[in-house]
């Protein structure tokens, strides 16, 4: 029987249906009976139907051997908890059981979900067991316990924050676990604690600890440590920046747009008070992050890539007064594509206004052209709105971009009019000798 | 972080729901549904509504919303979600739609709970995850496990080398190497190559026991130079390389040794996996030329003749060429003629298929046709957005790029013979000529 019968019409009425059965298959001590019934509960539950009156004889099925049926009702639990404080102390004992169990997964599932309960009542019951968790012998429970101070913070603040506890101290110590998930998590619980007084503090020895043991982590934990600890870090001596810029150099070449991204961010951010190093940082990621954005198979992927390279051109053009513009010879990569999805098309339109010098002006030009034609009505405008921002920005092609717009006006299309018209009014402020030319 | 992660069908009805924190209301899944699903104008994918911003994929008719409250990183964000159904995928079979969450929702649910941890991602490694979170109907019965065992998973999970386990057997130690080049390309009217290149990725299969250290070579041109630099040759071998604009690699290479002499080491995960991706934009060998002439007469006839000619050697085929004309959409009759292979109209597809089985190197098929439209008593005249013409194939032993295998080494501490097997394979990526 799969479990998609579940997901059938539900008649009122058939959640007593189900206490009794629970309650019956309880007594029994039928475990296929009572798995059953647990998931059709799940089921409702996912459905969106209310279930929690079967709270307290979802307590009376936690004692249990079988995985599967203990996170479905510690998932239950965790879900109704709040709406039934006195009856969730009930199943705080068979919770503290499990966290003494002999199996790691075990105590680490207990634990999370003890930490997911979110009442204040039982904190008191909850932190020794989190104190326990971090000096664990296994990482999975130790790994669990660390983010269990985060969640017991965000419900109980004073109870980690105690004096006689000295729990920030126990994870700064932490900091330097033998293994990376542990520390990863640290450092995320840190900066949730510590977020009011700006996150956790990083000093050298914390930054250099992790920039060279950057390897050691995966992909997710890279993101964090440069996201966290390099971007907040400010170097003493120039040498040092460049040291961490060497370092971290072959990030670049990760294949996660996140790891990527925030490499850049760190350089540029080193690089902030030496002006030509910061402008070379600009031409030594451009490569990296055009093969991400053509390589990767999401559009969602490219889109933040794509936001973030418009970002930077525009950074470039101010920083260097408008001399340099990134990615001018690769214009040709930004061409939309016919089926790509519209935000893309969008974006790389807008890239494409940027990305103009006087050597790809009429290639650009003609490629945006296509796209006035392309049948999306916001699209065509965008088209038509940059063919006319390039006219008013290099007063070179001026002549060029006004013939162009005429020549648009011949498709005889209504809102590629109203376009033409707006830009035409534009350019005539900038260019007023060329009013005489659109008369005629 | 990551508050919740929803899965919402395209009627916004919520599939499954985990929330990680709970500093958001459970009315958010309402207000996306209303936002996003109903407005049908997607312009971004991600969605900010008041402080709460919602990013979200779609995904075999699925929309994963990931939602947050902080100024979260919004790439890892997209990540982490690409991730998600790429597990699920190999969990389901490949299936990922409706009815795969909910025939398996309590799967769904243990792989959300251990994928993330408070809205932080924790280990999201497909084969680590199937070593303790198993299908449907095998439990998991830990008394029964061997502690050691147990706390081998333990490792993985949370370990340094978290794509390998550390004692792996095969009788027989293979490797297989599949090079899969995508090749895009984008020709004006005129018959310009607007842009071309080819964006390629090495997939490999192995099956080795231990942890063996792989070597990879590949004809780069800026390893080629330094070689033939290094030595004291005074013949200057023409050298058939190829300049490869940029790559990148899976976690399992060593970063630092790629750059100081673009070896490319790794201990690779066991199965399939993506070594590496690479792109270059110089010297491309287009394996099919399109010429089109596509002409409107009147309002009434459009006339096209379309020739394909193919450019590689002619020993190799190419195989499931599919060539799409678009006709305009008040298409009536189309009155077709082709040299080869079976063209048709599809209504449905707004133009001509023609498909052909095998098409030889250096041979030139043509497709004649005469599209009548159905006279339109419009008064706004409708401009044919003229969509390009595309074109679907694979050419199997044939690389646009160039790009060659030089040498795959293998060491291991019980010095095994391994069997290797190469495969290249240039297939279409966006191969669009405009008419």
């Amino acid at each position: 029987m799969t479990e998609n019968t579940f997901f059938t019409e539900m008649k009122k009425g058939e959640v007593n249906e189900l206490r009794s059965q629970l309650r019956n298959a309880g007594n029994e001590k039928d475990s296929v009976k009572i798995i059953e019934v647990v998931q059709k509960i799940i089921s409702y539950m996912t459905l969106g139907i209310d279930v929690s009156p079967l709270f307290s004889e979802m307590v009376m099925v936690t004692n249990t051997r079988d995985m599967i049926q203990k996170k479905l009702v510690y998932l239950y639990l965790c879900n109704y908890a709040e709406k039934n404080p006195e009856l969730t102390l009930l199943c705080v004992n068979t919770l503290q059981k499990d966290c003494r169990d002999d199996n790691p997964i075990v105590r680490g599932l207990a634990l999370r979900s003890i930490c997911s309960l979110r009442l204040p009542n039982i904190v008191e019951y909850v932190l020794p067991f989190v104190l326990k968790g971090l000096v664990d012998v296994s990482p999975y429970v130790r790994k669990t316990a660390v983010m269990g101070c985060g969640k017991v913070f965000a419900v109980s603040p004073n109870a980690i924050m105690g004096q006689d506890v000295q729990l920030i101290d126990k994870l700064y110590a932490m900091l330097r676990d033998k293994d990376p998930q542990v520390v990863i998590n640290t450092i995320c619980t840190l900066n949730e604690i510590l977020s009011e007084d700006g996150g956790m503090t990083v000093n050298s020895q914390i930054a250099q600890y992790f920039l060279t043991r950057l390897k050691d982590f995966n992909e997710w934990g890279q993101g964090i440590i440069l996201e966290e600890i390099a971007a907040k870090y400010t170097p003493q001596a120039d040498e040092e920046i460049f040291d961490i810029l060497n370092l971290l150099d072959e990030r670049l070449k990760h294949t996660n747009s996140a790891v990527v991204l925030a490499t850049v961010k760190v350089f540029l951010k080193l690089t902030e008070g030496m002006k030509n190093i910061h402008m070379q940082v600009f031409e030594r990621v451009k490569a990296s992050l055009l093969t991400l954005m053509e390589g990767s198979e999401h559009p969602e992927t490219s889109y933040g890539l794509l936001c973030h390279i418009l970002l930077l051109i525009q950074k470039l053009k101010n920083l260097s007064d408008g001399t340099i513009t990134l990615y001018a010879d690769q214009y040709k990569h930004f061409f939309p594509l016919y089926n790509e999805t519209l935000f893309i098309k969008q974006i790389k339109i807008k890239v494409l206004a940027e990305i103009v010098i006087p050597q790809n002006v009429a290639d650009v030009v003609s490629e945006l052209r296509e796209h006035v034609s392309s049948g999306d009505v916001v699209l065509s405008k965008l088209a038509v709105q940059s063919i006319g921002d390039i006219g008013i920005k290099m007063p070179s092609v001026a002549g060029f971009i006004l013939s162009t717009i005429l020549d648009l006006l011949r498709l005889d299309v209504d809102y590629i009019y109203h376009a033409c018209f707006l830009v035409l009014r534009d350019f005539h402020r900038v260019y007023p000798e060329s009013a005489e030319k659109t008369v005629t | 972080m990551i508050s919740a992660i929803f899965f919402m069908n395209q009627k916004g009805e919520v599939l499954i729901s985990r929330i990680y924190r709970d500093d958001i209301s459970r009315g958010v899944a309402n207000a996306f549904r209303l936002e996003v699903i109903g407005s049908k104008d997607q312009r971004s994918p991600i969605k900010n509504i008041g402080s709460t911003s919602f990013l979200y994929i779609h995904c075999g008719g699925i929309y994963v919303v990931a939602v947050s409250r902080q100024n979260v990183d919004a790439c890892m964000v997209f990540e982490i979600l690409h991730r998600i159904v790429d597990i699920f995928k190999s969990y389901f079979d490949g299936a990922f739609d409706e009815d795969a969450i909910r025939n398996h929702f309590v799967l769904t649910y243990e792989l959300l709970d251990e994928m993330l941890d408070f809205g932080y991602a924790q280990n999201c490694s497909t084969d680590v995850l199937k070593l303790y979170i198993t299908q449907g109907q095998g439990k998991l019965r830990p008394e029964k496990m061997k502690q050691e065992k147990l706390n081998k998973i333990i490792v993985q999970v949370t370990g340094a080398t978290s794509w390998r386990t550390p004692d792996i057997k095969h009788r027989r130690n293979e490797i297989y190497i599949d090079v899969v080049e995508s090749v895009n390309l984008l020709m004006s009217a005129e018959g310009n190559v607007l842009r071309s290149d080819v964006s390629a990725v090495v997939q490999m299969k192995c099956f080795l026991s231990g942890m063996p250290e792989c070597k990879f070579g590949m004809n780069d041109k800026v390893l080629m130079d330094k070689e033939s630099s290094s030595r004291q040759g005074a013949v200057r071998r023409k050298s058939n390389a190829i300049e490869i604009d940029d790559i990148t690699f899976h976690q399992c290479v060593k970063l630092g040794k790629f750059d100081t002499d673009r070896t490319i080491s790794f201990i690779p995960p066991d199965g399939e996996f993506e070594l590496m991706k690479y792109r270059t934009t110089e010297n491309i060998n287009l394996p099919f030329k399109i010429l089109p002439i596509v002409k409107e007469i009147g309002r009434s006839r459009v006339e096209c003749a379309i020739t394909v000619k193919s450019n590689f050697n002619s020993k190799m085929f190419g195989t499931g060429v599919v060539i799409r004309i678009p006709t305009p959409k008040n298409t009536a009759v189309c009155h077709i003629m082709c040299t080869a292979g079976k063209a048709k109209y599809m209504p449905d597809q707004d133009g001509i298929v023609w498909r052909i089985r095998r098409f030889p190197g250096d041979t030139e098929y043509t497709l004649r046709a005469e599209v009548e439209l159905m006279a339109t008593v419009s008064l706004e005249k409708k401009v044919w957005s003229r969509p390009p013409i595309t074109m679907e194939f694979q050419v199997p032993m044939f690389t646009a790029s160039g790009f060659h295998v030089r040498f795959l080494k293998v060491v291991e501490k019980s010095n095994y013979d391994t069997i290797k097997w190469v495969r290249y394979l240039t297939k279409a990526g966006n191969y669009s000529v405009r008419i």
